[in-house]
């Protein structure tokens, strides 16, 4: 990647580019783009799930022992483990935020915070929120209608769907 | 290396950048350090802006590059031997920026003042003001570009100091060079790869603490001549407004 002389650059800047600089400080403006969310999502279910988790559970088992290494693999594994839906639930709630205008990249934990939430009610049958079925129940509408949302996990919501439709 | 009090003497990078032979300045900052901290400091500020305080004598006066030079540096070593001049700066209303200048523009005005028995052609004492307005929104924008040049030369630094030149890399590729270059943002997939990110959250933390040391660095340049931090807030504010103006004034 070519690199970047800084000072050369200021000093060719117009007074708008040096604006948007000098306001870098007080908003970062939108790095990432919502075009960048299927991406984001690829990347964070191939991940380790050492690399987000591994701080909250200490030496505790992070799935390995029954070949759970990624995110990826947890959604897709037929008995994940209880503990570690929860951690992941928790930890993607707190990289979501709150509701009201999410970045993208928020909006990619959003919809993996609901995926830990959907895997434990399809998989095992269990809820691991406090939310009730017809409160769950637009999150997955809204997961199911984003175009960027993978096969697999669109096949597990729709699964959620059903389950959550009847009992709302 | 580091002066006095902390304050971290960098390598004037933008001044170095600039075409004009430099003055030589080492008898300045002997006198400046014979004097002590505050001297060293007005010697630093004054070599470290000399491209907009030249350009302000060269406008305003309508000076050779070397005259300016000149004057600038004789103005340099007339301050710093002055005892108290720096407190008065530090006592004055308004922005240090402007008193240095208008400080400057006085110590020029004396040393060109016409001898006694010259007849002085009533066309010299006209003033063009729209040009002199001119001049100082350049000289100002100039003060902004030597000030912006420093801090992200700091920042680049900072990262690489803390063994963390990812931060500067993302920062860089999706931030500066967009504004700069107009460049198209790198795909995310490429970025991460390239810089052996983990996660998204990996990339937006290093975003967010490239954002952190930004701020922090140009509060600390701006605060090298604005020494209280409400002065250094408002000349931030000042600095922003002109360039709204500058910007919006271009469309």
């Amino acid at each position: 990647m070519p690199d970047l002389d800084s000072a050369a650059a200021v000093f060719r800047s117009s007074p708008e580019q040096l604006l948007k600089i000098m306001n870098l400080g007080e908003e970062l403006p939108g790095a990432w783009k919502e075009r960048d969310r299927p991406q984001m999502l690829r990347h964070i279910r191939t991940a380790p799930l050492e690399v987000e988790l591994r701080a909250k559970i200490g030496d505790g088992d992070l799935g390995s022992s029954i070949g759970i290494k990624t995110f990826g693999d947890l959604f897709e594994h037929s008995q994940p483990p209880l503990e570690l839906l929860q951690l992941a639930k928790d930890f993607f709630k707190e990289k979501a935020g709150a509701g009201a205008n999410r970045r993208p990249e928020q909006e990619v934990a959003y919809l993996l915070y609901l995926l830990t939430i959907v895997t434990a009610r399809v998989r095992l049958a269990v809820s691991i929120t406090q939310l009730s079925d017809q409160e769950l129940l637009p999150g997955v509408d809204w997961a199911l209608n984003q175009s960027w949302l993978e096969e697999s996990a669109r096949t597990l919501c729709l699964r959620a769907r059903e389950i959550l439709g009847r009992r709302a | 290396m580091m002066g006095d009090a902390g304050m971290e003497i960098l390598p004037l990078a933008a001044a170095a950048s600039s075409a004009w032979p430099l003055t030589d300045w080492s008898g300045v900052r002997k006198a400046a350090q014979a004097v002590g901290k505050d001297s060293e400091r007005l010697e630093f500020l004054i070599r470290k802006y000399q491209k907009p305080l030249k350009l302000h004598l060269t406008c305003t006066f309508e000076l050779s590059d070397q005259a300016a030079e000149e004057l600038l540096h004789d103005f340099a070593q007339d301050k710093i031997l002055k005892e108290g001049w720096l407190a008065k700066a530090n006592r004055e209303r308004g922005r240090f920026r402007n008193f240095l200048k208008s400080s400057l523009a006085n110590f020029v005005r004396d040393r060109l003042e016409p001898k006694a028995n010259v007849p002085v052609s009533l066309e010299s004492l006209e003033f063009d003001i729209p040009a002199e307005e001119r001049a100082a929104e350049i000289v100002d924008l100039i003060w902004i570009q030597t000030i912006l040049a420093d801090t992200l030369a700091r920042v680049e630094q900072d990262c690489r100091r803390i063994g963390k030149p990812q931060i500067w890399e993302v920062f860089r590729l999706r931030i500066l060079q967009p504004i700069f270059e107009g460049a198209d943002v790198p795909d995310y997939e490429s970025l991460v790869r390239d810089l052996g990110i983990k996660t998204p959250f990996q990339a937006q933390n290093l975003l967010g603490t490239a954002k952190r040391i930004f701020q922090r660095r140009l509060n600390r340049v701006i605060g090298e001549y604005e020494k209280s931090g409400a002065a250094a807030k408002l000349e931030l504010e000042d600095l922003r407004r002109f360039l709204a103006r500058a910007a919006g004034e271009k469309q």
